[in-house]
């Protein structure tokens, strides 16, 4: 088996060279979940000229996100067996390819193999598990949570700045030619690459525990533990809370009489502090217990959520939750990651996040599928919301009796001086 | 990039995000209603 970078543990070995693969992580998710972002502004150029209903686009959508999920235990388990790095380069290809699958689609099935499964599983070659696996590996543990919440915060840096970016380039130069230029870039993305190979040291972690059992047994070591499954429960109400928020905000500001251009400054808010949030949050985790940091996160948010459906809606209203909630957004994500690498190690780390991040796209799925099913049903998404509330006071909940201390696997671990 | 990141490593990446950020918010706030279908790909992971 392929031995797994462990950062030396007084990182004297490679000093200021450790702001190489936190920049590197944090370009590369941000153009691939600034591309991912950005696919809903070719709903209607793609719809038109292929002659296609919304259906078909929003289908490839819905199958992008349950393939990405289900890829990325397996993305992960490859990262741990054979390095981030080559996960990643296979991801950007594969991404690539499946942008210019959907430029050349001229029919549903081609075209939901290509935005729908191939896009699917590149990022998750290309995201949150891989990309931090190999950031856990190459930092020293008392920086890890802040590079954590820094890549996270570039990341959202590209994901903010890629939708004006991608609407001017299909404005200017038709939505083919702006497939074609994302796809050209992703290749570039290799040189970004390098920094995040994770390198082979004798030194160990001080204080951290040396997993010399195989993936299976790490795989099984964490489904016994109870936290493991909390994470799990915790981590599936946040993909609900988030994926039911973004999608039907729009929708909902506009159904109460909001204009379009508040929704939109709505989206630029939360996209905004999404970039702050993440990071802030990434830093308090290496200074703060996560757990706790976490059951403040969602209890926040559900809050947040009361408020704004009880108040009555306005310009102010709609933009202080904006602010809130995109302070709030994507700051679990590093905090989850690293309270895993914190009980289980950081040698699996990508697998174990890989099946977390399978439950927060179970939950993804059913924040969309439950905002429309709950507006046909009841000509409203009150329900929607208030599931939203009480699945963030459950995940608040859940995250407190979590035993967070790191597993000690016995005599191999490194004592701490 | 030893122990813990100090005062200066925290601040200065923030302000760096931020002062690239503001800049982006403004093309964003020109933008309109098109944007808003960018949501159909949901924004979270």
């Amino acid at each position: 088996m392929t031995r797994m970078a462990e950062p030396a543990a007084d990182g004297h070995r490679w000093p200021s060279g450790l702001w190489f693969p936190i920049l590197a992580g944090g370009l590369i998710m941000g153009m691939a979940l600034g591309v991912r972002h950005v696919q809903g502004l070719f709903l209607l150029p793609v719809s038109m000229d292929r002659g296609w209903s919304r259906d078909t686009f929003a289908l490839a959508m819905a199958v992008q996100n349950l393939t990405w999920g289900i890829a990325q235990p397996f993305a992960g388990m490859v990262a741990d067996r054979f390095g981030s790095s080559k996960v990643i380069i296979a991801g950007l290809l594969l991404y690539a390819i499946g942008l210019l699958g959907m430029m050349q689609a001229t029919t549903v099935p081609l075209f939901v193999m290509s935005a729908g499964i191939c896009i699917g599983i590149a990022q998750a070659g290309t995201t949150f598990g891989v990309v931090y696996g190999a950031i856990n590996r190459l930092m020293p543990p008392q920086r890890r949570s802040w590079a954590l919440g820094l890549a996270s915060a570039i990341g959202g840096l590209g994901q903010f700045a890629l939708v004006p970016m991608t609407q001017n380039l299909i404005g200017t130069w038709g939505w083919m030619n702006a497939l074609l230029i994302l796809a050209v870039v992703m290749p570039f993305l290799l040189l970004l690459v390098f920094p995040l190979r994770d390198r082979a040291t004798t030194a160990q972690p001080v204080g951290e525990s040396v997993s010399p059992m195989p993936m299976s047994a790490a795989i099984a070591e964490a489904f016994s533990h109870r936290g493991f499954w909390l994470l799990n429960i915790g981590f599936l109400a946040c993909g609900f809370q988030l994926t039911f928020a973004a999608t039907y905000l729009p929708s909902y500001l506009t159904d109460n009489g909001m204009s379009a251009s508040d929704g939109v400054t709505a989206l630029a808010l939360i996209a905004l502090m999404n970039v702050i949030g993440s990071y802030l949050f990434g830093f308090w985790g290496g200074r703060m217990s996560r757990k706790h940091l976490l059951a403040a996160i969602y209890l926040a948010r559900s809050i947040a959520i009361a408020l704004f459906i009880t108040v009555p809606l306005s310009t102010p209203s709609v933009f202080v939750f904006s602010v809130v909630l995109g302070f709030l957004f994507l700051g679990p994500v590093p905090l989850t990651n690293g309270l895993t690498a914190q009980i289980f190690g950081v040698r699996y780390i990508a697998t174990l996040f890989g099946f977390l991040f399978f439950s927060h796209q179970l939950g993804s799925f059913f924040g969309v599928w439950a905002g429309g099913y709950v507006f046909e049903a009841t000509g409203s998404y009150q329900a929607g919301w208030i599931i939203s509330i009480l699945l963030g006071v459950l995940a608040a909940i859940v995250h407190l009796p979590i035993n967070d201390r790191p597993i000690i696997r016995g005599p191999l671990t490194v004592a701490a001086p | 990039m030893t122990g813990r990141p100090d005062r200066r490593e925290v601040w200065l990446p923030l302000l760096v995000l931020l002062s690239l950020s503001l800049p982006v918010l403004l093309v964003w706030r020109a933008s309109e209603l098109e944007l808003t279908l960018s949501m159909l790909s949901a924004l979270c992971g």
